[in-house]
């Protein structure tokens, strides 16, 4: 019963992670797939959600309007970036990767610029800062609450792609961009918006995480990595992909360093070799590999 | 490609003499400042070889720096090798991981292959910020740099160890400029034209890019190596994805391809670092700033700019090429333009 209990508790920690995990990387998969734009900064975006999330909640004294306001202030900042830079770098991925490099030096320095390299947590919402008794302890019902956050974004965009017309003008720009052009459809502009969408999930990540991960600068790389690797193993541009992605790296983060403590770092690694010596374009892409 | 240049030569001579100068005459903190771009300049050429000639964009070269310095560390403090036979081992372990590496990363290209190299040169680093036998994030001092005393040569006089270091940075230097002219280089950059037509022609491309990361491999190790020798402390900064980035970074300013670029790069890169740190320590900000600028407004880099302002002049005044190849500094058998990009 002891060790249903742990691996219960482990389980749990396992999902949080991946909803986490998931509302970062689909951004950066989507854009990646949908608008042929990397943007390593992605997870600087993700920091600046979560160090606006900090001064907001700070100022305010409001988890819940930090929750509101930070991902409206990144997906400015994306946007800007976007019409200003990213727009005029479609296609070249070498030019991309290295631009947004070059951002992830500027953030990383604009966050100590500001914020100074102090750490620091953002109280959870009174609301759900209590414990769930469950696997014969409190579980903290915030981790429950990134969880089905992490639920819901996925359910919500799956029916976004399939259900609606921007998701349908989304699909046909993807499948052939011209000829959907050619229709009259404006292409461009459903391409910006799901760039925003990517964006302002970046920052909700970033507030959702202050609670349980430390805010810091460097932040924005810890997540870039593991986030990358969901991208990488779920296939880019793939909704289900990313879903995939997440719930593996997810729980490999969570019961490596349990099960195999002494190659806890390198499990993820492991798995994305893996997956890559197998299937090189990763489990689920969205266009059959030629 | 560094074929016939008038202006190779004389900033080589101006900035590894200068270098050498500067390592006899100037006081210890500017010393460290000479040692640190020798280190830095074999680094960035290793990555030039592996993105300008190989045409593999790797974001994580920083890794093998690190397995450089570690093995190092391992062979020389805990099992008590002489340094020289350590330094070895150490480079030696840089081309094999090279293979290993480089045989997993070359099936993946494009985008694939710039996160997959970030992701394997921090997998390194998550396992040295956690080894503690070295230390973990803390690092671990207490290394000994190399005994050349039988040859009169005392690298614990930081003068002596910077012109060394930099002796070795033209050392590592030529041996790139002969790799990139020999026939393999010249495989190589035709793989980065093109690659399916260089498979048609029967040539095994994925052998040649496993090869070519063997030997960045190596030389990245021994960079690695020097390091540790430099600061006799090994850390796991030393294989961090800024130190990555940094070492792109320079390549992509000085001009990728030309192995002249990097070096241009690696001399800047250092000087605008410690000039701006000693205003603010908000230098990063500043040079991504300027890297963007730069990668925005100069795709080829300063070298490759440079250049081209150099050969525009002549063709108003003397059409002929034939006679700008004769002024070459070093008459090369190099075919004319064969790299094009």
């Amino acid at each position: 019963m002891e060790l249903v209990n742990f691996y219960g508790v482990q389980l749990l920690n396992a999902l949080w992670l991946s909803a986490l995990l998931f509302m970062l990387a689909v951004g950066l998969s989507v854009v990646f797939g949908l608008l042929d734009i990397l943007n390593l900064a992605h997870c600087t975006l993700y920091m600046i959600g979560a160090y606006v999330g900090y001064t907001i909640a700070a100022w305010l004294d409001s988890y819940w309007l930090a929750l509101l306001i930070a991902p409206i202030a990144v997906t400015a900042v994306g946007a800007a970036l976007y019409v200003a830079l990213l727009r005029h770098l479609r296609g070249n991925h070498l030019i991309q990767a290295l631009v947004t490099f070059g951002l992830l030096f500027v953030g990383y320095d604009a966050a100590r610029m500001i914020w100074g390299v102090d750490q620091f947590k953002v109280a959870e919402p009174a609301l759900l800062s209590w414990g769930l008794a469950i696997f014969d302890q409190k579980y903290q019902v915030y981790r429950l609450f990134v969880l089905a956050v992490g639920l819901v974004t996925a359910i919500g965009l799956y029916l976004g792609l399939e259900r609606t017309r921007l998701g349908a003008i989304v699909r046909a720009g993807v499948d052939d961009r011209e000829t959907a052009s050619l229709l009259g459809i404006n292409i461009d502009r459903a391409f910006f918006i799901v760039f925003c969408i990517g964006t302002a999930l970046a920052g909700f990540a970033g507030v959702l995480a202050a609670p349980i991960r430390t805010v810091e600068p460097g932040m924005d790389v810890e997540i870039l990595i593991p986030a990358l690797v969901v991208v990488v193993i779920g296939g880019p541009g793939s909704l289900k992909g990313a879903v995939l992605g997440a719930v593996i790296i997810g729980t490999a983060e969570t019961f490596g360093p349990v099960i195999v403590p002494e190659f806890a770092s390198f499990i993820m690694y492991a798995v994305m070799a893996g997956v890559l010596l197998v299937r090189p374009q990763g489990l689920l892409p969205v266009k059959p590999a030629h | 490609m560094p074929a016939r240049d008038p202006l190779r030569l004389p900033i080589l001579v101006l900035l590894f003499g200068g270098a050498v100068a500067a390592a006899l005459f100037v006081d210890p903190y500017r010393l460290t400042i000479v040692i640190e771009i020798a280190i830095l300049v074999i680094f960035v050429l290793s990555i030039d070889f592996l993105v300008g000639y190989a045409g593999l964009v790797t974001f994580g070269h920083a890794g093998f720096m690190g397995v450089g310095a570690y093995a190092l560390a391992y062979t020389s403090h805990f099992l008590g090798w002489p340094t020289g036979v350590s330094i070895l081992a150490a480079v030696a372990l840089g081309a094999i991981a090279g293979i290993v590496i480089g045989a997993l990363v070359t099936r993946v290209t494009g985008v694939f292959f710039i996160m997959v190299t970030l992701a394997v040169s921090m997998m390194f680093w998550a396992w040295a910020s956690k080894a503690r036998k070295f230390g973990a994030d803390d690092g671990l001092g207490g290394m000994k740099r190399m005994d050349l005393k039988f040859a009169g040569i005392d690298l614990n006089n930081d003068r002596v160890f910077a012109i060394v270091c930099v002796v070795l940075a033209v050392l590592v230097y030529s041996l790139f400029v002969w790799l990139a002219r020999s026939p393999f280089g010249q495989t190589l950059k035709a793989i980065k034209q093109n690659e399916n037509r260089a498979r048609a022609q029967g040539c095994p491309v994925q052998h040649y890019k496993v090869a070519a990361f063997a030997i960045a491999g190596a030389v990245a190790a021994f960079a690695g190596a020097l390091h540790l020798q430099n600061t006799r402390f090994v850390h796991p900064e030393v294989a961090h994805w800024l130190r990555s980035g940094e070492g792109l970074i320079v390549v992509i300013v000085g001009g990728a391809g030309t192995l002249t670029g990097p070096v241009i790069g690696g001399f800047l890169f250092v000087l605008f670092h410690r000039t701006v740190e000693s205003f603010t320590e908000h230098w990063q900000i500043w040079m991504g700033l300027l890297f963007v600028a730069i990668v925005l407004a100069a795709p080829d880099g300063i070298y490759g700019r440079l250049t081209s302002l150099v050969r525009r002049k002549p063709r108003v005044d003397a059409p002929a090429p034939a006679a700008a190849s004769a002024t070459g500094p070093i008459g090369e058998a190099a075919p004319r333009e064969s790299a094009g990009a």
